[in-house]
Protein backbone atom coordinates (compact mmCIF):
# COMPACT_ATOMS: atom_id res chain seq x y z
CA UNK A 1 0.00 0.00 0.00
CA UNK A 2 1.42 3.46 -0.88
CA UNK A 3 2.64 5.29 2.20
CA UNK A 4 3.53 8.84 3.10
CA UNK A 5 5.78 9.55 6.07
CA UNK A 6 6.34 13.04 7.47
CA UNK A 7 8.99 13.78 10.08
CA UNK A 8 8.98 17.16 11.82
CA UNK A 9 12.26 18.66 12.99
CA UNK A 10 12.50 20.45 16.33
CA UNK A 11 13.80 23.64 14.62
CA UNK A 12 10.15 24.33 13.74
CA UNK A 13 10.94 24.81 10.06
CA UNK A 14 12.14 21.58 8.50
CA UNK A 15 9.78 18.81 7.44
CA UNK A 16 10.99 15.60 5.78
CA UNK A 17 8.61 13.81 3.46
CA UNK A 18 9.16 10.21 2.37
CA UNK A 19 6.95 8.20 0.06
CA UNK A 20 7.04 4.49 -0.66
CA UNK A 21 5.05 1.80 -2.47
CA UNK A 22 3.64 4.00 -5.25
CA UNK A 23 3.26 3.01 -8.86
CA UNK A 24 4.09 5.25 -11.81
CA UNK A 25 4.77 8.89 -11.05
CA UNK A 26 2.04 8.96 -8.40
CA UNK A 27 4.47 9.34 -5.52
CA UNK A 28 5.05 12.96 -6.48
CA UNK A 29 1.66 14.00 -7.85
CA UNK A 30 -0.55 12.26 -5.26
CA UNK A 31 1.36 13.63 -2.27
CA UNK A 32 1.95 17.12 -3.70
CA UNK A 33 -1.05 18.41 -1.70
CA UNK A 34 0.95 18.17 1.51
CA UNK A 35 3.68 20.46 0.13
CA UNK A 36 0.99 22.93 -0.95
CA UNK A 37 -0.87 22.73 2.39
CA UNK A 38 2.32 23.34 4.35
CA UNK A 39 3.41 25.99 1.82
CA UNK A 40 6.79 24.29 1.64
CA UNK A 41 9.78 26.36 0.60
CA UNK A 42 13.42 25.59 -0.35
CA UNK A 43 12.44 22.07 -1.35
CA UNK A 44 15.08 19.46 -2.02
CA UNK A 45 13.84 16.29 -3.70
CA UNK A 46 15.73 13.03 -3.86
CA UNK A 47 14.26 10.12 -5.77
CA UNK A 48 14.81 6.64 -4.44
CA UNK A 49 16.37 4.01 -6.69
CA UNK A 50 12.95 2.38 -7.09
CA UNK A 51 11.64 5.62 -8.66
CA UNK A 52 13.58 4.93 -11.84
CA UNK A 53 12.65 1.28 -12.30
CA UNK A 54 9.40 1.97 -14.18
CA UNK A 55 10.83 4.95 -16.02
CA UNK A 56 13.80 3.03 -17.29
CA UNK A 57 11.53 0.35 -18.74
CA UNK A 58 9.45 2.99 -20.54
CA UNK A 59 12.62 4.69 -21.70
CA UNK A 60 13.85 1.34 -22.95
CA UNK A 61 10.59 0.78 -24.90
CA UNK A 62 10.83 4.28 -26.43
CA UNK A 63 14.38 3.62 -27.49
CA UNK A 64 13.38 0.26 -28.97
CA UNK A 65 10.48 1.83 -30.90
CA UNK A 66 12.64 4.60 -32.29
CA UNK A 67 15.21 1.98 -33.27
CA UNK A 68 12.50 0.02 -35.11
CA UNK A 69 11.31 3.16 -36.97
CA UNK A 70 14.82 3.87 -38.21
CA UNK B 1 8.33 4.61 -7.18
CA UNK B 2 9.30 6.66 -4.21
CA UNK B 3 11.12 9.78 -3.18
CA UNK B 4 12.38 11.91 -0.30
CA UNK B 5 11.66 15.62 0.04
CA UNK B 6 12.97 18.16 2.55
CA UNK B 7 11.18 21.49 2.88
CA UNK B 8 11.07 24.59 5.07
CA UNK B 9 7.62 25.41 6.42
CA UNK B 10 6.51 28.90 7.49
CA UNK B 11 3.70 29.66 9.98
CA UNK B 12 0.67 30.01 7.73
CA UNK B 13 -2.29 28.17 9.23
CA UNK B 14 -4.10 30.01 12.10
CA UNK B 15 -6.00 26.85 13.13
CA UNK B 16 -2.71 24.95 13.35
CA UNK B 17 -1.13 27.77 15.39
CA UNK B 18 -4.00 27.54 17.90
CA UNK B 19 -3.74 23.72 18.02
CA UNK B 20 0.04 24.06 18.43
CA UNK B 21 -0.43 26.46 21.37
CA UNK B 22 -2.82 23.99 23.00
CA UNK B 23 -0.31 21.16 22.50
CA UNK B 24 2.30 23.35 24.22
CA UNK B 25 0.01 23.66 27.23
CA UNK B 26 -1.80 26.97 26.66
CA UNK B 27 -5.51 26.54 27.55
CA UNK B 28 -7.76 26.96 24.50
CA UNK B 29 -9.95 29.52 26.31
CA UNK B 30 -6.86 31.76 26.79
CA UNK B 31 -6.16 32.03 23.06
CA UNK B 32 -7.74 35.01 21.29
CA UNK B 33 -8.27 34.73 17.53
CA UNK B 34 -9.12 37.96 15.68
CA UNK B 35 -9.91 38.45 12.00
CA UNK B 36 -8.85 42.08 12.31
CA UNK B 37 -5.44 42.75 13.91
CA UNK B 38 -5.94 43.60 17.57
CA UNK B 39 -3.71 45.43 20.03
CA UNK B 40 -1.36 43.47 22.21
CA UNK B 41 0.81 44.91 24.96
CA UNK B 42 4.53 44.44 24.44
CA UNK B 43 7.42 45.04 26.81
CA UNK B 44 7.25 48.38 28.67
CA UNK B 45 3.73 49.08 27.38
CA UNK B 46 4.69 49.18 23.69
CA UNK B 47 1.73 48.09 21.63
CA UNK B 48 1.63 45.95 18.52
CA UNK B 49 -1.15 44.48 16.40
CA UNK B 50 -1.74 40.74 16.08
CA UNK B 51 -4.42 38.26 14.96
CA UNK B 52 -3.75 35.52 17.50
CA UNK B 53 -2.98 36.65 21.05
CA UNK B 54 -2.18 35.01 24.37
CA UNK B 55 -2.31 37.64 27.13
CA UNK B 56 0.47 38.17 29.64
CA UNK B 57 -1.73 36.99 32.54
CA UNK B 58 -2.56 33.75 30.73
CA UNK B 59 1.12 33.15 30.00
CA UNK B 60 1.85 33.58 33.70
CA UNK B 61 -0.88 31.09 34.58
CA UNK B 62 0.67 28.49 32.29
CA UNK B 63 4.34 29.33 32.92
CA UNK B 64 5.12 25.61 33.19
CA UNK B 65 3.95 25.23 29.62
CA UNK B 66 5.89 28.22 28.31
CA UNK B 67 9.05 27.38 30.23
CA UNK B 68 9.43 30.91 31.65
CA UNK B 69 11.34 31.08 34.92
CA UNK B 70 9.72 34.34 36.05
CA UNK B 71 6.61 36.24 35.02
CA UNK B 72 5.87 37.33 31.45
CA UNK B 73 6.57 40.97 30.57
CA UNK B 74 4.42 41.00 27.44
CA UNK B 75 1.58 39.36 25.55
CA UNK B 76 2.43 36.78 22.91
CA UNK B 77 1.05 37.43 19.44
CA UNK B 78 0.97 36.13 15.88
CA UNK B 79 0.48 38.80 13.22
CA UNK B 80 -0.63 37.93 9.70
CA UNK B 81 1.69 39.38 7.06
CA UNK B 82 0.86 40.46 3.49
CA UNK B 83 2.24 37.15 2.12
CA UNK B 84 -0.10 35.08 4.32
CA UNK B 85 2.57 34.01 6.80
CA UNK B 86 2.35 34.75 10.53
CA UNK B 87 5.06 36.66 12.40
CA UNK B 88 5.64 35.79 16.06
CA UNK B 89 5.54 38.87 18.31
CA UNK B 90 7.23 38.29 21.62
CA UNK B 91 8.92 41.18 23.41
CA UNK B 92 10.00 39.22 26.39
CA UNK B 93 13.48 38.49 27.66
CA UNK B 94 12.05 35.68 29.76
CA UNK B 95 10.71 33.87 26.76
CA UNK B 96 12.49 30.68 25.79
CA UNK B 97 13.30 30.78 22.02
CA UNK B 98 13.20 26.99 21.76
CA UNK B 99 9.59 27.18 22.97
CA UNK B 100 8.68 29.17 19.84
CA UNK B 101 10.57 26.64 17.67
CA UNK B 102 8.67 23.75 19.23
CA UNK B 103 5.43 25.63 18.80
CA UNK B 104 6.28 26.05 15.09
CA UNK B 105 7.03 22.32 14.90
CA UNK B 106 3.58 21.53 16.32
CA UNK B 107 2.05 24.06 13.89
CA UNK B 108 3.60 22.02 11.07
CA UNK B 109 2.29 18.75 12.53
CA UNK B 110 -1.21 20.20 12.94
CA UNK B 111 -1.16 21.74 9.42
CA UNK B 112 -0.32 18.33 7.96
CA UNK B 113 -3.10 16.68 9.97
CA UNK B 114 -5.62 19.28 8.76
CA UNK B 115 -4.51 18.67 5.14
CA UNK B 116 -4.84 14.88 5.56
CA UNK B 117 -8.25 15.26 7.24
CA UNK B 118 -9.42 17.43 4.33
CA UNK B 119 -8.42 14.66 1.92
CA UNK B 120 -10.02 12.05 4.22
CA UNK B 121 -6.73 10.17 4.38
CA UNK B 122 -6.14 7.98 7.43
CA UNK B 123 -2.95 8.58 9.39
CA UNK B 124 -1.21 7.71 12.62
CA UNK B 125 0.88 10.18 14.61
CA UNK B 126 3.77 8.81 16.63
CA UNK B 127 7.28 9.72 17.75
CA UNK B 128 10.59 8.53 16.35
CA UNK B 129 13.84 9.54 18.07
CA UNK B 130 11.95 12.25 19.94
CA UNK B 131 10.50 13.80 16.79
CA UNK B 132 6.82 13.79 15.78
CA UNK B 133 6.11 11.53 12.81
CA UNK B 134 2.94 11.12 10.75
CA UNK B 135 2.41 7.99 8.67
CA UNK B 136 -0.45 7.97 6.20
CA UNK B 137 -1.71 5.34 3.80
CA UNK B 138 -2.47 6.97 0.48
CA UNK B 139 -4.96 5.50 -1.95
CA UNK B 140 -3.14 5.13 -5.27
CA UNK B 141 -5.41 6.68 -7.89
CA UNK B 142 -3.55 5.08 -10.76
CA UNK B 143 -3.69 1.62 -9.33
CA UNK B 144 -4.87 -0.57 -12.16
CA UNK B 145 -8.03 -2.57 -11.59
CA UNK B 146 -7.45 -6.24 -12.22
CA UNK B 147 -10.08 -7.68 -14.55
CA UNK B 148 -11.93 -10.70 -13.16
CA UNK B 149 -10.51 -13.93 -14.44
CA UNK B 150 -12.66 -15.64 -17.06
CA UNK B 151 -13.37 -19.30 -16.78
CA UNK B 152 -13.40 -21.06 -20.06
CA UNK B 153 -15.07 -24.39 -20.14
CA UNK B 154 -14.38 -26.94 -22.82
CA UNK B 155 -17.13 -29.26 -23.86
Amino acid sequence: MPELKLTFERDGKTVHKETSGFTGKDCESVTEFIEKALKGQDMTRKRKDTYYIGNSNKQRKKTLNSDIRQ
Amino acid sequence: MSHFLDMKVPLTNPEAIVNGLVRKGVPLQDIEVHKQPTRLIGYNGQDRMANIIVRKNSLNNCSNATGMKSGAYSDLGFAEQADGTYKVLVDDINFNPTWVEELSMYHNVESAKIALDNKKIKYVESEEEGLPVIKATIPNRQQKKIAPRRTISFS
